[in-house]
């Protein structure tokens, strides 16, 4: 309950500080508070509270886990985009909107009754439409935020339309009596499973799985490139872990019937967004398809729903190696007025080795190179797929992991062309820690993949 | 214990070059080169005194999936782990008259390399072979792409890391696989669950293993991406790929085929056979066709592999150990004669055999010690090369007569284009361009040396070799049920 009553103290305490004119000391409270986010998730890993206010949340270790997760990752995220934040004049409202969304997002792994699921979603989207829009002279930012609102807008009456079905069906909001409701009956009643499956859409269109996916490209490219980091890293791992469970603690009997849907889907993700990330020349936009493509190996490992360590472990792995990449792009193309073409890369080991060192080895991790994090998480995933049975599933995987190698060696390329002249680009000390720190994480985590037994439902 | 060691140190000298900065970059990547011979040197004589508890090392990783930290030497790998502690101190000592831009980068992914190698080479479990294995790929990448001379470096980067990871997905794959039937990647369990699958089964797990491999090898038809980067590559690349790189692929028919899906191989076996003999002929007939002399050296190489490649998969014990012999002799062979390249061109900036010749007359020992190694790589008595080539072709006779003859014609082809080459650079009178070839200086002479030495040795006295090996392959055999 601590990391709730944080995260949303923190948004409150942001504004107030702009009106009693302490703006100076904004950055240092969210430090403080994301840190305090991750010490409290950790120290309450062994005292179990009870179900707050009528089984509306919990935070087991699943959600502790993922609170953990979130606050690292928005940690980090934070440190390393200050610097795009820190130019503009309404930077604390910016602050405040992200402190709420944060907030969401705990909401969203810890619920454990429908309409806090509901809420979560909404209190992490909302203050994202306006972020996407934030760019408010630049054209693409506005579409970004319009489109993202009005389809964002639609997927949400989709879900609520699925949960209120569902409710229709089974009487309840509650994620075990749902699952006591529908394990007890012999027949499993059609409203429900219609239910479930607009919820899948719903969360499709959030986590931008194919066929939902068209608005990701437009919405990243559009979006300031320290919001898409955001996006693509913090906002789509914790409605995947909100979608695992609600597969995993309330839908369980239905599992069965979802399986080949959700194979399908993630096959159909893989496969377009990695073909159509190939022919991209503006950098940011392929990375937004490749964040998409990771959404399909994400939701391939929702199939069975019965290891949650595997995708919070793809999550983070993810969450660092996107944070990392988004990053990079923005310090670059700062450096290069605006331009994020694969020319914009050029001589980068030379303008900054650290980013260029930090890029490379996350891009290598996206692509599922050992000794890296990122084929740890594929790897799980692909096994549990394997597991399940779905061979051609893997065999897509495996194809699609060889293109998505092809376009992250491209950047890697450009990182190591050489380019005469070039001015160096400068970070803060803190950034380049903070980038020190995710290359060796990125390292680290691959030994340390044994954590994935921890975590339990 | 020590294997662990013996992985760990290059892996972390790499880093220690890495931040120490250009200026003591070559001599720290040479000491602790030779430091990590002296080590293997320890593990070889542990292990002829039958004091292997130190040699191995298994710990549980992620216990719930069956993955463990394990590695061991028996005398399979630990051959392949003295090849690779022979061979990266003389590559190492190679570069000393070459100027690199960033040294400190340079051979810290040498050493990198070195330590993923040894990785794959001492790996008991499958997952961390493949880790290894595939961990290889990122050195070099770099290696090729950032000290790579040629124009078209991006493409050729490009086509050897995707076609080498395409094919290593397969193994993935196939891995997988027998892992669900094993619940555990240590070999012992995968040997069993392996050879419990049906043949069927069997022969698409050996497919997908076959895959990875001929592609690393490279057996035709998946070897189009080696000659242009064997050629692209700095000679100290190239000897890395072709020395030792490849033989992790050949290590792994041994360790991961042969005792893993016995029925996978008797069925589809023999196309396998049947494309390593035609990756010799037709790489020994394209070698003959080349006008440069590293170009022909990366065909020569394709058919020499070509024929371990046929030897081992005939699953003879002959064949596999002609198979390693061969292996550590390929790679002396292939270090010294990518070193005599490299010579030449440093000398007069190109390679066109045509435009040699007579540089025996200048330079009498370099022509010695370059013939010792041409008569070495096609195979004539009392060399190394001869020991290996004979055990490989008597285990393929084993399994069929036909192959051991079609595959024995690299010995005469090789003749051919080594001789043919031997001759037009070395002999024959001297032009204004080769007049100027010089003396020796001493790092050129103390690693040809060494080479040859090393070649004639094992040539005379096979059995240093494979005594260390034999019992192991009995072992593997024996396995088989």
């Amino acid at each position: 309950m601590k990391e709730l009553l944080i995260t949303s103290l923190l948004g409150i305490v942001v504004l107030t500080a702009d009106i009693v004119k302490l703006r100076k000391i904004i950055p240092a409270i969210i430090l403080l508070g994301m840190s305090a986010l991750v010490v409290f998730s950790v120290l309450d890993w062994n005292n179990m509270e009870d179900p707050f206010n009528n089984h509306m949340l919990l935070f087991d270790h699943f959600a502790l886990a993922c609170t953990a997760t979130i606050g690292c990752l928005a940690l980090f995220w934070f440190i390393l985009t200050r610097h795009e934040f820190s130019q503009t004049e309404r930077k604390t409202d910016l602050y405040a909107l992200l402190m709420f969304s944060i907030c969401g997002s705990v909401i969203m792994v810890s619920y454990t009754n429908l309409v806090m699921l509901f809420l979560g979603i909404e209190i992490m989207s909302i203050p994202l439409y306006v972020l996407a829009a934030s760019n408010r002279l630049n054209v693409r930012s506005n579409e970004a935020g319009f489109k993202y609102f009005f389809l964002g807008s639609l997927a949400s009456a989709i879900l609520l339309f699925g949960i209120a079905l569902s409710y229709g069906a089974l009487g309840t909001f509650d994620v075990n009596e749902l699952r006591e409701a529908l394990t007890g009956g012999g027949s499993q009643p059609v409203l429900a499973i219609v239910g479930v499956a607009m919820m899948l859409a719903g969360f499709a269109f959030k986590v931008s799985v194919a066929p939902f996916h068209f608005w990701a490209p437009d919405v990243y490219q559009g979006s300031p490139t320290a919001v898409t980091s955001y996006m693509a890293t913090i906002v789509k791992g914790s409605s995947f872990m909100g979608l695992f469970k609600l597969f995993a603690v309330a839908f369980t009997p239905l599992l069965s019937l979802f399986n080949l849907p959700i194979a399908i889907m993630a096959a159909l993700t893989l496969i377009m967004a990695n073909l159509v990330a190939l022919h991209q020349s503006n950098i940011k936009r392929l990375l937004a398809y490749s964040s998409v493509a990771h959404a399909g190996f994400m939701l391939a490992g929702l199939l069975y729903a019965n290891n949650q360590g595997i995708l919070l472990y793809y999550v983070l792995t993810y969450g660092i190696a996107g944070l990392v990449t988004f990053t990079a792009l923005d310090h670059v193309s700062q450096f290069q007025d605006g331009k994020e073409d694969f020319d914009s890369f050029h001589g980068l080991v030379k303008r900054n080795p650290v980013i260029a060192g930090a890029l490379t080895i996350a891009l290598l991790s996206m692509a599922g190179i050992p000794p890296l994090s990122g084929f740890m998480a594929k790897y799980f995933i692909i096994s549990s797929v394997m597991e399940g049975g779905y061979i051609w599933l893997v065999v897509v995987m495996l194809l699609t992991s060889v293109v998505s190698a092809y376009y992250y060696l491209k950047i890697i390329a450009a990182i190591f062309t050489p380019l005469e002249n070039a001015g160096r680009i400068v970070i803060s000390p803190l950034q380049r820690f903070v980038f020190l720190l995710l290359t060796v994480l990125m390292v680290l985590l691959f030994f340390g993949a044994s954590l994935i037994s921890v975590i339990r439902l | 214990m020590l294997t662990l060691l013996i992985i760990a140190l290059p892996l972390l000298f790499a880093l220690i070059t890495f931040v120490a900065g250009s200026k003591w970059a070559k001599q720290i990547a040479l000491a602790s080169s030779i430091l990590e011979c002296a080590l293997i040197g320890a593990a070889v004589y542990l292990h002829h005194t039958g004091e292997t508890s130190l040699l191995t090392w298994d710990r549980d990783w992620i216990g719930p999936l069956g993955i463990s930290f394990a590695f061991s030497l028996d005398g399979i790998g630990l051959i392949m782990v003295l090849l690779c502690g022979v061979c990266v101190p003389l590559i190492v000592y190679s570069t000393s008259s070459s100027r690199f831009r960033n040294p400190h980068v340079f051979y810290g992914l040498v050493l990198m390399m070195s330590g993923s190698m040894l990785g794959a080479f001492a790996a008991a479990d499958a997952l961390m072979f493949y880790v290894f294995y595939e961990f290889a790929l990122i050195p070099i990448y770099f290696i090729i792409l950032m000290w790579s001379q040629k124009e078209n470096k991006l493409a050729i980067t490009f086509k050897f890391f995707l076609y080498t990871l395409f094919g290593s997905l397969f193994m993935l794959a196939a891995l997988l696989y027998v892992h669900q039937n094993a619940q555990s990647f240590r070999f012992e369990a995968m040997y069993v669950a392996g050879q419990r699958l049906t043949a069927l089964e069997q022969c698409w797990v050996f497919a997908g293993i076959f895959l990875a491999f001929a592609v690393k090898i490279p057996i035709f038809p998946f070897h189009s991406w080696q000659a242009p980067t064997y050629d692209a590559a700095p000679t100290s690349g190239t000897m890395l790929l072709g020395a030792i790189m490849l033989k992790m692929a050949t290590y792994g028919l041994i360790r991961m085929i042969i005792p893993m899906v016995p029925q996978g191989l008797a069925e589809w076996g023999d196309i396998a056979v049947t494309l390593s003999v035609i990756s010799v002929i037709y790489a020994s007939c394209m070698a003959i066709a080349q006008k440069r002399f590293k170009l022909l050296l990366a065909w020569s190489s394709v058919a020499h592999v070509g024929v371990i490649a046929a030897g081992v998969l005939s699953g003879t014990a002959e064949g596999i150990q002609g198979g390693i012999f061969e292996m550590f002799s390929h790679a002396l062979i292939t270090i010294g004669l990518f070193f005599v390249c490299d010579m030449i061109e440093q000398r007069f900036g190109t390679d066109e055999i045509k435009s040699l010749g007579g540089i025996r007359d200048v330079n009498p020992v370099f022509a010695f010690l370059f013939f010792v190694l041409v008569m070495s790589s096609v195979a004539l008595p009392f060399t190394s090369g001869f020991v290996g080539e004979m055990l490989l072709l008597t285990g393929l006779y084993q399994h069929g007569p036909l192959y051991a003859l079609l595959a024995g014609l690299t010995v005469i082809l090789g003749a051919v284009y080594m001789l043919r080459a031997f001759q037009s650079i070395m002999l024959g009178p001297s032009n204004t361009r080769t007049a100027s070839f010089g003396v020796l200086n001493r790092t050129e002479k103390a690693v040809l040396t060494i080479l040859v030495v090393l070649t004639i040795i094992f040539g005379v006295y096979p059995s240093l070799l494979q005594s260390i090996s034999a019992e192991s392959v009995n072992n593997l055999l024996l396995a088989i049920h």
